[in-house]
C-alpha cells in the first residue's frame, strides 16, 4: 500500500511539476485550458439546462422524458466507455513502456496493475467527466436538488459509475493476453467491433423506430413509447440504470432508494476493481510479458494494403513527389497501427448502424415541422460525430511523427509542406466521409431538395474548419513522446481542441435551428419568409467557420515552422 | 562547408552553447569532442537548423541555416544521437521514405539501400518492422540513410553508440572514404579512439564554448604535459577528471 502510495505521490509530482515549472508557454496553455474548460462546462450547463426545462414544462411526461433521456445518454456513456477502457488498455497497461520499466523494480504485480489501471480510467473517462458534470449539475438545478447533494453524487455516483466499465475493460484485457495470447488482437477487435455492430443494430431494429409514429401522433408520448421500447437501456442490470434511478430518486425525495442503487454502484466498482487487483497478482506478469510477445513480426506488405497504396508508387501519378512520399509512409503507418485503425473501425461501424437505422424511419413523413425537425437532428448528430473523429484522427497526426520527428525537421521539406501535407489527407479523408454521411441521411430521411444542399454545405464547411482547427491545434500541442493516438488526443491539446470543436459544432446547431426555425414557420404557418434572417445565418455560420479555420492553421502553422526537436 | 559564426544559444538562463565560431572545409573528416551536456548535440541541432540560434549564424554550403534552411539541408546527410526511425515501417520503407525525400532516382535509391545494407550487415533484416530492430540495428539504419543520397555534409551526432566492432570499423571506413571523396564530414562522439583514428581535426567543446581546436599535435601542444595520447589531452584540456579526484579526495 506504501508503494502505490509513493507511485501516485510520483505521478502528482510530475503533474505539479507541470504546472510549477516557470515557463511563458506552459502558463499561456494552462490559462487558455482553464479558461475553455469553463466556458465549456458553462455551455454545457446552459445547453442541458434548456433541454431539461423544456422537458419539465411539458408536465408529467417531461418528467418521464427526463428520467428516460437520463438512463439513455448513461448508458450510451456506459457503452462507450468500455470500449474506450479497452481499447487504451491495451497501450496504457500491457504494451507500455512505463509498465516495463515497472516490471524491472522490485514491485509487487498488484501496485503495477493498479496504478497502470487508475492511469487506463484517467486517460478514458476524461471526456465524460467534462460532459457529465454539466448535464448532472444542470438536472439537478431544473429538479430542484440542494447544494448539498452535488459532492456525494459525484463522490458515490459518477465516480463509481466510470470506475465500473474500468475496470470490466480492463478485466477482458488481462484474461485475454494470458489465456488468449496467439489470436492476433487485430482480429480480436475486428470481432469485437463486428459483433456490437451486430447486437446495436439488432436491438435497434426489434425495439424501436416503429414506434416513432410521429406523423401519426405527434404526441410526445410517443416519443416516450420510442424510448421506453429501448428496455436495453434502462435495464437494471446496467450500472446506467443505477445512476438515473439515484438521480431522480433524490429529486423526488425517495432518498432510500436514491441510497440503495448508490450502494449498488459504489459496491460493484469496489467489487470488480477488488476481483482484478486480486486476479493481477496471478495473472497480469503472464499476461504483460503475452502482450509483447504478441507484437508483429517480419512484415511483407498484406495484401490489401499493397492494392490499396498502389497508385502511390504510379510514375505517371500526378501528385507531387514529396506528397506521394509523405502520404505513402502516413498510410502504410495506419494501416499497421492497430490503436489506429481499430478505434476507427468501431467509430465507422457505429456510424453505419445509425445509417441502416435511418432505413426504418417513416418515409412517408410529410408534416414539414417534424421533416425538419428531423432534417436538423441529423445535421447535429453528423456535427457532433465529425467533431469527434477530428480530434480522435486528425488532431494528432502531427504528433504521430514521435521521436522520429527529426527525419523531417532534418530533411530538405517546408515544415508549410508537411503542415499541409496532414491537412490536406486529412481534409480529403475527413470531407468525403461526411459527404457520404450527409448524403445517404438526407436520402434515407427524404429530405427535401434544398435542405439537402444545406446538409451538403453545412457539412463540407464544418469538415473543412475542424480538420484546420484540429491539424492546427495539434502543431500547437505536439506531443512527440506518445505514440498512441488515443492518448495524445486525451492529453490537454487534445481536450482544448475538443472543446473548441464541440463549441463550433454547437454554434452551427444552433444556426441550424434557428433556419429550421424560419423555414417551418414559412412552411406550416404561412409566414413571410425571413430573408434577414436566413442571410444572418448563413453568414454567421461562413465567418464562424473561417474563423475556426484560419486562427488555428495560421497559428499551428508559426508553431510548427518555429518547433525545435 | 560549414560555417558557425558567433553561434549562441540560450535555454531561458542556461546558455548551451555560447559565441562559437567554427569553419570546417570541404572533404574534413571533424572530430567534435566534449564532456556530457559541453553542447555538442545542441551545436549540431543548431547546424541543421533544428534549433534557433538566439544570436549568432550557421552557414553550410554557402547557404545561411536561417534564410535557405531547406536548400541547405539538401546536402547534409544527417545521424542523430538517438536512432528513433518510424517504427512501424521496415528498414527498407524508412530508407526509401528518406531517398524520396531527398529526391533519388528509384534505380538509384535501390543499388544504395543495397549497397549500404550489405557493406553495414543488416541486408537481411531490412523487410522487418524498426520496431524489431536492437539498438545497433536502428544505428545501422539510420546511418545508412545517411549516407544513401551521397550528402556533400555528413552531420553525425555519437555513430558507434550500439555498433558491434565489425559494424563500427565498416563505419570508421565509410566515413574516411566520404572524406576522401570531398565530402565534409563532422562528427561528435564521445569514442576518442575514433576520433583519434580518423579525425583529421579535432574541436573540444566544454561548457558551450569551444576551448581547443586543431589536428591531435596542435592540440597536444596546448596542454601542459605536451603529450600524451588523445584521452590525455581531452582530460586535461576539459579539466573535468581533476575535478572528480578532488571531490573523491585522491
Amino acid at each position: 500500500m506504501m508503494i502505490l502510495g509513493g507511485l501516485l505521490k510520483l505521478r502528482l509530482k510530475v503533474f505539479g511539476g507541470f504546472f510549477n515549472a516557470r515557463s511563458s508557454e506552459r502558463v499561456l496553455k494552462l490559462i487558455i485550458g482553464i479558461a475553455v474548460t469553463i466556458f465549456f462546462l458553462t455551455f454545457g450547463y446552459w445547453f442541458f439546462q434548456y433541454i431539461f426545462s423544456y422537458l419539465k414544462d411539458l408536465g408529467d411526461v417531461g418528467i418521464l422524458l427526463m428520467g428516460r433521456v437520463l438512463s439513455l445518454s448513461f448508458f450510451a456513456v456506459l457503452v462507450l466507455l468500455f470500449i474506450s477502457n479497452l481499447l487504451t488498455g491495451i497501450s496504457t497497461i500491457f504494451n507500455n513502456k512505463e509498465t516495463t520499466e515497472l516490471f524491472s523494480l522490485p514491485l509487487d504485480y498488484r501496485n503495477i496493475f493498479t496504478i497502470k489501471s487508475i492511469d487506463n480510467t484517467l486517460y478514458s473517462s476524461w471526456a465524460f467527466a467534462v460532459l457529465g458534470l454539466p448535464m448532472i449539475i444542470a438536472y439537478g438545478g431544473i429538479v430542484g436538488y440542494n447544494y448539498l447533494f452535488y459532492a456525494p453524487i459525484i463522490l458515490f455516483v459518477f465516480i463509481p459509475f466510470m470506475l465500473i466499465p474500468s475496470a470490466a475493460s480492463v478485466f477482458v484485457l488481462m484474461l485475454y493476453f494470458r489465456f488468449a495470447k496467439n489470436i492476433n488482437p487485430k482480429k480480436i477487435i475486428i470481432l469485437f467491433a463486428a459483433l456490437l455492430s451486430i447486437v446495436i443494430y439488432l436491438y435497434l431494429k426489434h425495439t424501436a423506430p416503429e414506434n416513432l409514429s410521429l406523423y401519426t401522433y405527434q404526441d410526445w408520448r410517443i416519443l416516450n413509447n420510442y424510448l421506453s421500447g429501448m428496455a436495453l437501456s434502462s435495464s437494471m442490470i446496467f450500472p446506467s440504470s443505477w445512476v438515473s434511478n439515484c438521480l431522480q430518486s433524490v429529486a423526488s425525495g425517495n432518498y432510500k432508494d436514491a441510497f440503495i442503487n448508490s450502494f449498488a454502484l459504489f459496491s460493484t466498482a469496489l467489487f470488480f476493481w477488488e476481483i482484478n487487483i486480486i486476479l493481477s497478482k496471478y495473472i497480469f506478469a503472464v499476461g504483460w510479458q503475452n502482450s509483447l510477445a504478441s507484437g508483429s513480426s517480419a512484415e511483407k506488405q498484406p495484401a490489401y494494403t499493397r492494392f490499396l497504396l498502389a497508385p502511390l508508387k504510379w510514375g505517371h501519378n500526378p501528385l507531387p513527389q514529396n506528397f506521394k512520399n509523405m502520404l505513402y509512409k502516413d498510410s502504410v503507418i495506419f494501416f499497421r497501427d492497430g490503436s489506429q485503425w481499430g478505434q476507427f473501425f468501431i467509430l465507422f461501424g457505429l456510424i453505419l448502424v445509425y445509417l441502416f437505422n435511418l432505413r426504418f424511419f417513416p418515409a412517408d413523413l410529410t408534416d414539414p415541422f417534424w421533416k425538419s425537425v428531423v432534417a436538423f437532428a441529423n445535421f447535429a448528430f453528423m456535427g457532433f460525430v465529425l467533431a469527434t473523429l477530428s480530434v480522435r484522427f486528425v488532431f494528432p497526426t502531427i504528433s504521430l511523427e514521435g521521436k522520429s520527428i527529426w527525419t523531417l525537421k532534418s530533411a530538405p521539406l517546408k515544415p508549410a509542406f508537411v503542415f499541409w501535407e496532414k491537412f490536406a489527407v486529412s481534409f480529403l479523408f475527413f470531407s468525403v466521409l461526411a459527404e457520404i454521411l450527409a448524403y445517404i441521411s438526407s436520402a434515407m430521411l427524404g429530405l427535401t431538395p434544398l435542405m439537402r444542399n444545406v446538409n451538403y454545405i453545412g457539412v463540407f464547411l464544418i469538415s473543412l474548419s475542424l480538420t484546420g482547427l484540429s491539424v492546427g491545434m495539434g502543431a500547437v500541442y505536439p506531443d512527440f513522446e506518445k505514440q498512441n493516438p488515443s492518448k495524445i488526443a486525451s492529453g490537454a491539446g487534445g481536450m482544448i481542441t475538443a472543446i473548441l470543436s464541440l463549441i463550433y459544432v454547437c454554434i452551427m446547431v444552433v444556426l441550424a435551428a434557428y433556419m429550421t426555425h424560419i423555414y417551418t414557420q414559412f412552411i406550416t404557418e404561412g409566414e413571410r419568409i425571413n430573408s434577414a434572417g436566413i442571410i444572418f445565418s448563413f453568414a454567421a455560420a461562413g465567418i464562424i467557420s473561417i474563423i475556426t479555420f484560419v486562427v488555428p492553421v495560421f497559428v499551428g502553422l508559426r508553431n510548427f515552422r518555429n518547433l525545435e526537436v | 562547408m560549414i560555417k558557425l559564426t558567433n553561434l549562441t544559444k540560450r535555454y531561458g538562463e542556461k546558455t548551451a552553447v555560447s559565441d562559437l565560431t567554427l569553419a570546417v572545409g570541404r572533404g574534413e573528416l571533424f572530430g567534435f569532442l566534449g564532456p556530457n551536456g559541453a553542447g555538442k548535440t545542441t551545436t549540431i541541432k543548431l547546424i541543421m537548423g533544428m534549433l534557433r540560434p538566439t544570436s549568432g549564424d550557421v552557414e553550410i554550403d554557402g547557404l545561411g541555416m536561417s534564410k535557405s534552411a531547406v536548400e541547405a539541408r539538401r546536402v547534409i546527410g544527417y545521424v542523430p544521437d538517438n536512432p528513433y526511425v518510424y517504427e512501424k515501417l521496415t528498414g527498407r520503407e524508412f530508407l526509401e521514405f528518406i531517398g524520396g525525400v531527398f529526391g533519388m532516382e528509384k534505380q538509384k535509391m535501390e543499388s544504395e539501400i543495397r549497397k549500404y545494407s550489405a557493406r553495414l550487415g543488416m541486408a537481411d533484416y531490412l523487410d522487418y518492422r524498426t520496431e524489431e530492430y536492437s539498438h545497433g540495428m536502428r544505428q545501422k539504419i539510420v546511418l545508412a540513410a545517411a549516407f544513401i543520397h551521397n550528402p556533400k555534409l555528413l552531420v553525425i551526432d555519437e555513430p558507434m553508440v550500439g555498433l558491434d566492432p565489425i559494424s563500427a570499423r565498416v563505419v570508421k571506413d565509410i566515413f574516411v572514404e566520404f572524406s576522401q571523396n570531398g565530402t565534409t564530414v563532422f562528427v561528435s562522439t564521445h569514442t576518442l579512439s575514433l576520433a583519434e583514428e580518423i579525425c583529421s581535426r579535432i574541436g573540444i567543446i566544454n561548457h558551450g564554448r569551444l576551448i581547443a581546436i586543431g589536428s591531435k599535435s596542435d592540440l597536444r601542444r596546448k596542454t601542459s604535459e605536451g603529450g600524451g595520447d588523445l584521452e590525455d589531452i581531452f582530460l586535461q584540456l576539459t579539466g573535468e577528471y581533476k575535478k572528480e579526484e578532488s571531490i573523491l579526495g585522491r
